[in-house]
């Protein structure tokens, strides 16, 4: 052995030669500029009987086998973390927590809405009770012009894919004429997920004109929803009572909504209610009543877009309501703090169906493409 | 008339350390300290540092391809390698234009290693420090006299022109009320540049050491924290903590790490973090998020009330 001398190969060519397995060994050189090709020069020609190259390939594989992990290893740090760690530890699947029921619907009806394919409108809103406070609330908006081909079986099948319950889509099916817009509703906290399909008219100037001569509200929105978890199920009727002036809306709060007291509440909204119309004539918020069969519900939803306010602008009305609930201010805090610079959209507010106070705050609608020139 | 949202404002964060621009070697697995929170504690017996052989590619490499600026020197405890100098001087020589090495910079209270360190070649020091007082870092390290002797390292450094130092501090249940006192503690120093806070995360899918903090007990401390350090001129950066929450602060969050070279046998321990995971998972905009893992979500639920997606596109 003391003539052999030790070569470094990094390139090698194998070929079948007169019945002979013939390897070249060698270097590689330098990219040529032209055209990046490396050539190689060969330092070792080395010609092998089949049977001593069938010998060489199960020794070379044996050989690898043992240093297997080491080589793994090896490539491994190239691998990005999640690719390193499957390659070091083949089938291992890392852990995950619980799926959570309500954030996997969730992100079901924003598909389902997305697979429309028409421009549409995000809202997202917390409710605030003696029950908590609940963040994990949307509604998504589309007009119903944009839905090519059967909007209602379009609108519905995403209901059937929200579990909606038979009695409440043959009701919703049978209505769906009166719709201008549709907003597919959601509110998901631990262990409930309340779907909700709103069908709003397209309420006509004259006839919101008449009702405002009559001092009558008209129905504007009718909403049809459900509880997949247990499949109850209800009808909404809101109805707006237009072109209400501040005083009217105060009237019909306390007269109505907050008849039964509720005087910390009834403060809260008056407040914002003034602080809306130092912005624009109330005139121009939509003051809407809501009323459901069968239940107590009695409650309002004011529109306050047009008052072009942020929520930071109810900050100290938004930690009045935080007191009354004795909601935990560290929960509270951390959702404002990400909310604070949306507009300021609608407040809902009242006597809930389980007859508890509440209040609903919608903020920072979002347009998805196309959509502002409809709802602008 | 309907409006679209508006953004909330974004505190301004000088990136000066940017991750790209390091490649991190993990060269030492031994620790002289014991601290609750270690995320290798019971990994460290049986990760292999890398090799010589691995130093000297890397070393090669960049000098090849100039890929990173700053070649990190870490594992457990790096002080401890006798030959750590020596590293440093090479890495230098080889044309790395920073050596940081991240350390709990106990060996940096003896002023004659300070030194021989900063002249081989080590201009940027990330120290631990994980309370704002000696009782209860102490208590978190395990072993009395630490926080002292960290203080003082960090102390030593400041003779020196060339040198950067940034801190470390680890959130846990045991620290996160401690943040804006660790900030008031090192005002001091003029050489600090960077504070990091690490939002702990305990390398499985239970926080068996109760060590998880709620993010919304942090939230209040970790924001002042940020303010203060901001006041004073550090650049501040959080890691692992739901950017939604962060709010104004939410620029402050950085996630990303240097290309880290370690044993691959990390990886499955780490990915036992299960990252990523939220309720809004599918729909968030937010491209820098590590979401909730599964030992949080085990322990304090989903935060469905608090947690609020960014519109994707953002």
């Amino acid at each position: 052995m003391e003539h052999v001398t030790e070569t470094m190969a990094d390139a090698f060519k194998v070929a079948l030669e007169l019945g002979d397995v013939v390897l070249e060994f060698g270097r590689s050189g330098e990219p040529v500029p032209m055209n990046g090709e490396r050539t190689v020069a060969v330092t070792d020609h080395i010609v092998l009987p089949l049977d001593t190259a069938r010998r060489l390939l199960l020794s070379l594989d044996d050989s690898l086998k043992r240093y297997e992990a080491a080589l793994r290893a090896a490539e491994a740090k190239a691998l990005s973390p999640a690719e390193a760690a499957l390659a070091a530890r083949p089938g291992q699947v890392a852990a995950r927590a619980p799926a959570n029921a309500a954030g996997e619907r969730a992100a079901l009806l924003l598909r389902l809405v997305g697979e429309l394919g028409v421009p549409h409108q995000y809202e997202r809103s917390f409710r605030i009770s003696a029950a908590g406070l609940l963040a994990n609330r949307f509604l998504l908006t589309v007009d119903k012009r944009d839905l090519t081909g059967d909007a209602r079986a379009r609108v519905l099948g995403i209901c059937d894919s929200l579990e909606m319950p038979h009695p409440l889509r043959a009701a919703a099916e049978d209505r769906f004429g009166m719709a201008g817009c549709v907003h597919f509703g959601f509110e998901g906290d631990a262990g409930s997920t309340i779907c909700k399909l709103y069908l709003e008219r397209a309420v006509a100037p004259e006839e919101a004109r008449r009702a405002r001569a009559r001092r009558e509200p008209v129905l504007l929105h009718l909403a049809f929803k459900w509880e997949i978890e247990t499949a109850k199920q209800v009808t909404t009727e809101y109805l707006w009572h237009p072109a209400l002036s501040a005083a009217e809306i105060e009237g019909r709060l306390a007269g109505h909504v907050y008849r039964d007291g509720q005087e910390a509440s009834l403060a809260i909204v008056k407040a914002t209610l003034a602080l809306a119309a130092g912005k624009v004539a109330a005139e121009q918020l939509q003051y809407l009543e809501v009323q459901e069969e069968g239940n107590g519900r009695r409650s309002f939803d004011l529109n306050l877009y047009n008052a072009q306010l942020q929520v930071k602008d109810v900050q100290p009305l938004l930690y009045r309501m935080r007191e009354l609930y004795a909601v935990r201010p560290g929960q509270f805090q951390a959702l404002y703090d990400q909310i604070k610079a949306k507009a300021l959209g609608h407040l809902a507010g009242g006597v809930h169906r389980d007859g508890g106070d509440f209040f609903n705050l919608y903020y920072g609608v979002a347009g998805f493409p196309l959509f502002h020139h409809r709802f602008g | 008339m309907l409006d679209a949202a508006t953004s909330p404002r974004i505190a301004a964060t000088a990136k000066r350390f940017a991750a790209e621009d390091y490649v991190e070697l993990t060269m030492h697995f031994k620790c002289n300290l014991k601290c609750t929170h270690c995320m290798i504690e019971g990994t460290m017996d049986w990760l292999k540092p890398e090799s010589m052989e691995q130093f000297e590619q890397i070393l090669a490499l960049n000098a090849q391809r100039r890929q990173w600026k700053g070649l990190v020197l870490t594992g457990s405890e790096v002080t401890l390698r006798r030959d750590l100098a020596d590293l440093a001087r090479r890495a230098r020589a080889s044309g790395f234009e920073h050596v940081r090495i991240q350390t709990h910079g106990m060996r940096l209270a003896d002023e004659d290693y300070a030194g021989e360190l900063v002249e081989a070649g080590v201009d940027e020091y990330l120290v631990s420090v994980t309370a704002a007082d000696a009782a209860s870092h102490d208590a978190i390290t395990g072993v009395p006299g630490s926080f002292e002797r960290t203080i003082r390292g960090l102390e030593n450094l400041e003779r020196f022109e060339q040198v950067t130092t940034l801190t470390n501090t680890v959130i846990t249940r045991l620290s996160y009320r401690q943040l804006g006192g660790v900030v008031a503690r090192l005002s001091h120093l003029r050489r600090l540049a960077q504070m990091e806070f690490w939002n702990y995360w305990p390398m499985r899918e239970t926080d068996d050491k109760d060590l998880i903090a709620s993010h919304l007990d942090v939230l209040p401390y970790l924001r002042e924290a940020l303010a203060k350090a901001r006041a004073q001129g550090r650049v501040v950066e959080v890691k692992n903590f739901p950017e939604c929450l962060l709010g104004e602060d939410r620029g402050a969050l950085e996630n990303a790490q240097p290309k880290l070279i370690i044993d691959p046998e990390f990886w499955p321990e780490f990915m036992r973090n299960g990252f990523h995971q939220c309720v809004h998972r599918s729909t968030c905009g937010a491209r820098s998020c590590l979401g909730l893992n599964t030992a949080y979500v085990n322990k304090y639920g989903w935060h469905a009330d608090v947690l609020v997606p960014f519109p994707q596109g953002e």
